[in-house]
């Protein structure tokens, strides 16, 4: 995700809600969860892993 | 909750709705929990997006306990909904613990950057005005502490706006992208827009 170029849109709510932007490969993902922890900065790093990962997915099939 | 009512050990409450395991349940009901007003949506208008579903099935997610596919790193994250758009298409749609694809969730401080954005495009086509009053466009507020707040004041830059509410809009190395946050007088308004 970080590495492509373009503006990307992250909002972050607490409890595990997000919505993504790439805007330059018209990538949205949104996601909704209830999540015990409120606010913790490892689960958004993996939650940018996880969408840098699916949008590679969807460009590459791999 | 498998019974009517339910005992008073697992009923969901404004005090514990916000906790596990409550909020599994609290999350996508949350006008049941919190007072709130519904802002519902114009049912002749409705934008379907087209779908094109992917087959997941080679796709592996690193994460602490190594490579999951999507549906347990799904389960794994206390997903409720996930949906994924490429090209105007969704190609990824899940809803792990079976909750209604129709049914609106809790986005928490997602509302004020989501709503933010779009309050940004408002202004970017001249369908809102930063110097107007909020009470303007919501004239019910003006016996809140919002009278004389003018839109701008509701967006990031301005004296009015809160660290807190900031933060919780992180735009990524934006060179021409702006991410405007945080009309809180919308917040207020609706269920699944509940402020952090």
């Amino acid at each position: 995700m970080l590495d492509k170029p373009g503006p990307v849109f992250f909002c972050l709510g607490i409890h595990g809600q997000y919505l993504i932007v790439h805007p330059a490969d018209e990538f949205v993902l949104a996601k909704v969860s209830s999540r015990a922890r409120a606010l913790e900065a490892n689960d958004e790093v993996v939650t940018l892993r996880m969408a840098a990962r699916i949008r590679e997915f969807l460009a590459t099939g791999l | 909750m498998h019974e009517f009512p339910p005992k008073s050990a697992d009923q969901v409450t404004l005090a514990n709705w916000r906790t596990s395991p409550f909020n599994r349940w609290a999350f996508h009901h949350v006008r049941e929990v919190v007072p709130s007003a519904d802002i519902p949506n114009d049912p002749h208008d409705v934008w379907r997006l087209a779908e094109e579903p992917v087959d997941t099935g080679g796709l592996l997610i690193e994460n602490d306990q190594g490579a999951l596919g999507l549906d347990d790193f799904l389960t794994n994250t206390a997903t409720d909904g996930l949906v994924v758009l490429h090209h105007g298409r969704i190609v990824i749609e899940r809803y792990p613990d079976d909750m209604p694809s129709e049914t609106p969730h809790i986005l928490m401080s997602v509302s004020k950057s989501l709503l933010g954005l779009l309050a940004g495009i408002q202004i970017e086509r001249g369908e809102l005005t930063e110097e107007a009053l909020v009470t303007d466009y919501l004239p019910e507020l003006s016996e809140t502490a919002y009278a004389g707040a003018t839109v701008r004041h509701r967006t990031p830059g301005s004296r009015a706006i809160s660290p807190s509410i900031s933060r919780a809009c992180r735009s990524v190395t934006a060179a021409s992208g702006t991410c405007l946050t945080s009309p809180v007088p919308y917040s207020s308004a609706s269920a699944s827009m509940a402020s952090i």
